[in-house]
């Protein structure tokens, strides 16, 4: 549908266009999260151009941080589809959200600003952590759009409906293979966004989530976002929290850089676990997890993680280096093979 | 026999196959016995409780929601069977630990030869081989912990706590 239209050839034509029209960008300087809003309720003000693209990915940011919504979304990967139900509030500067899956077992998710909660009645498992640290979009992107648009094309493409309501479509197209294209639908008067795709090389969705109804503004109350998922305290609980390794040097790095992902955040997994390094490229993310390998475990290679997220695993140094992330198998087996240690 | 008997019980036999059935019902005891036992086995699942166990079938239910996945593939002929009556298979092992000892115990002694190994051995008070720790298991329960440590920090543009469907999504019920 997307990629499908634009051979590589046309891509890396793109890409050179894109560095020249970056070069008269009026957004370039834009800080981001400039597009504040009033009050809880009220959506984002509308200080930007309906033209401009780059402004959308910003209103989208900020207005699903900072709207209250009630909806019931679907999640479609391959074949499969699961709805969720979701309920999120934004109030005295911190959000609040709960999402349960509504087939299947009733998973769980809660947020109270950074703290999350994700539990899995099937696994009896809990997993603790630490929400939008510093992930939330578009708090990630670079300050410029430099980094974005030298990695996308990204386009209107006119008004759509969804959920019932009016709503903005962008593309973003990939400049190479080592990133997914993606299709937003935001709605046209506060921002949020309605439905999401990510598309592979050859244009065909690997995922989506798209709302089938949703309440945006208004009241949000406590029991919409109150834990209804019992929790057994013979459950295994994981924290999957860390801290910053930003201070500390690292041993590992890549023998070759990914063409255009920097590295965003590093952090050292509690309890003597993981070193995470997270590499975006202004919209998609990898991480590089290393740790020492297990004796007598054989690294798996690649396999896929579930929707659009791929893993590459491979043992080097005694250590296993396991990178996943939302993107095409190529980027994860890149990345993987290119972790080294320094002596 | 056991098979057509539990096949007629599933209302999937003709009328000559019944008719013959009940024969051997009237004058075999020990037929008659297996007849009682899935009857009986019936009555649980449909919640027709026996005296004191309301609530069963719910039970049975949060059990089956719960059951690790058994990882011992069993044979053809035995999956052949569960995917004929699927409930009672499936059901075994959680009627014997929910039931504890108690007169399902006889229905297990009864059932346990139609029963796929792997599912008698979690009736026996063992551990089913799904809940055996395996190296593959908590690697991929590694694994699972890892999506939630990159999506805590990755960001894109779908909202917050939606990223996470993607880890506590179907795959991971598999």
């Amino acid at each position: 549908m997307m990629a499908d239209t634009r051979p590589m050839g046309a891509m890396r034509k793109w890409f050179v266009a894109g560095l020249c029209v970056l070069c008269g960008s009026s957004f370039a300087d834009q800080p981001v999260g400039s597009l504040a809003v009033k009050d809880e309720a009220s959506p984002p003000v509308s200080g930007f151009s309906e033209a401009d693209p780059l402004g959308w990915l910003d209103r989208i940011g900020v207005a699903s941080r900072q709207l209250n919504y009630v909806g019931t979304f679907s999640y479609q990967t391959g074949r499969r589809i699961e709805t969720s139900r979701i309920a999120h509030r934004y109030a005295g500067g911190e959000e609040s959200e709960r999402m349960e899956v509504l087939d299947g077992s009733p998973r769980e998710i809660i947020r109270q600003g950074e703290q999350m909660r994700c539990v899995l009645p099937a696994q009896r498992t809990v997993i603790i952590g630490q929400a939008g640290k510093r992930g939330s979009f578009p708090g990630r992107l670079p300050r410029s759009h430099t980094e974005l648009t030298g990695n996308y094309h990204i386009r209107l493409d006119g008004v759509g409906r969804i959920a019932g309501h009016e709503a903005q479509k962008l593309v973003l197209e990939p400049r190479d293979e080592l990133r997914f294209g993606h299709v937003l639908w935001a709605e046209l008067q506060t921002g949020l966004l309605l439905k999401s795709q990510m598309l592979d090389a050859r244009g065909e969705v690997v995922e989506q989530f798209a709302f089938s109804d949703v309440r945006i503004g208004g009241e949000v109350g406590d029991e919409l976002l109150a834990p209804r998922v019992k929790v057994y305290a013979d459950w295994r609980t994981v924290d999957v929290g860390g801290d910053d390794e930003a201070q500390i040097k690292s041993q590992w790095a890549l023998r070759e850089p990914l063409p255009g992902f920097s590295l965003m955040t590093m952090m050292r997994h509690r309890n003597g676990g993981a070193l995470q390094m997270v590499f975006s490229d202004g919209l998609a993310a990898i991480s590089i997890f290393i740790e020492p390998a297990e004796a007598g475990v054989e690294a798996r290679g690649a396999y896929p993680g579930g929707g659009a997220v791929n893993v590459f695993e491979r043992v080097a140094d005694g250590h296993r280096i396991t990178v996943l992330g939302e993107v095409p198998a190529l980027l994860v087996q890149r990345a993987a093979k290119a972790v080294k240690v320094l002596k | 026999m056991k098979e057509k008997l539990s096949a007629m019980l599933d209302g999937e036999v003709d009328d000559a196959t019944a008719r013959a059935l009940f024969i051997r019902l009237k004058h075999d005891k020990a037929f008659r016995d297996e007849w009682d036992a899935y009857c009986m086995l019936g009555d649980l699942i449909r919640g027709d409780a026996l005296p004191g166990l309301e609530g069963f079938s719910e039970r049975v239910m949060a059990r089956l929601e719960n059951e690790p996945t058994i990882l011992v593939p069993s044979g053809r002929k035995e999956r052949e069977k569960a995917v004929h009556h699927p409930w009672r298979h499936r059901l075994l092992p959680l009627v014997a630990s929910v039931m504890g000892g108690l007169a399902v115990w006889g229905v297990m002694a009864v059932l346990s030869n139609d029963a796929p190994a792997p599912v008698v051995a979690s009736a026996q008070g063992g551990k089913t081989p799904g809940a055996v720790p395996s190296a593959q298991s908590i690697r991929d329960g590694a694994r699972h912990d890892y999506l939630v440590a990159h999506q805590a920090l990755s960001g894109g543009p779908i909202p917050s706590v939606v990223h996470y469907v993607r880890t506590v999504s179907v795959p991971s019920e598999e």
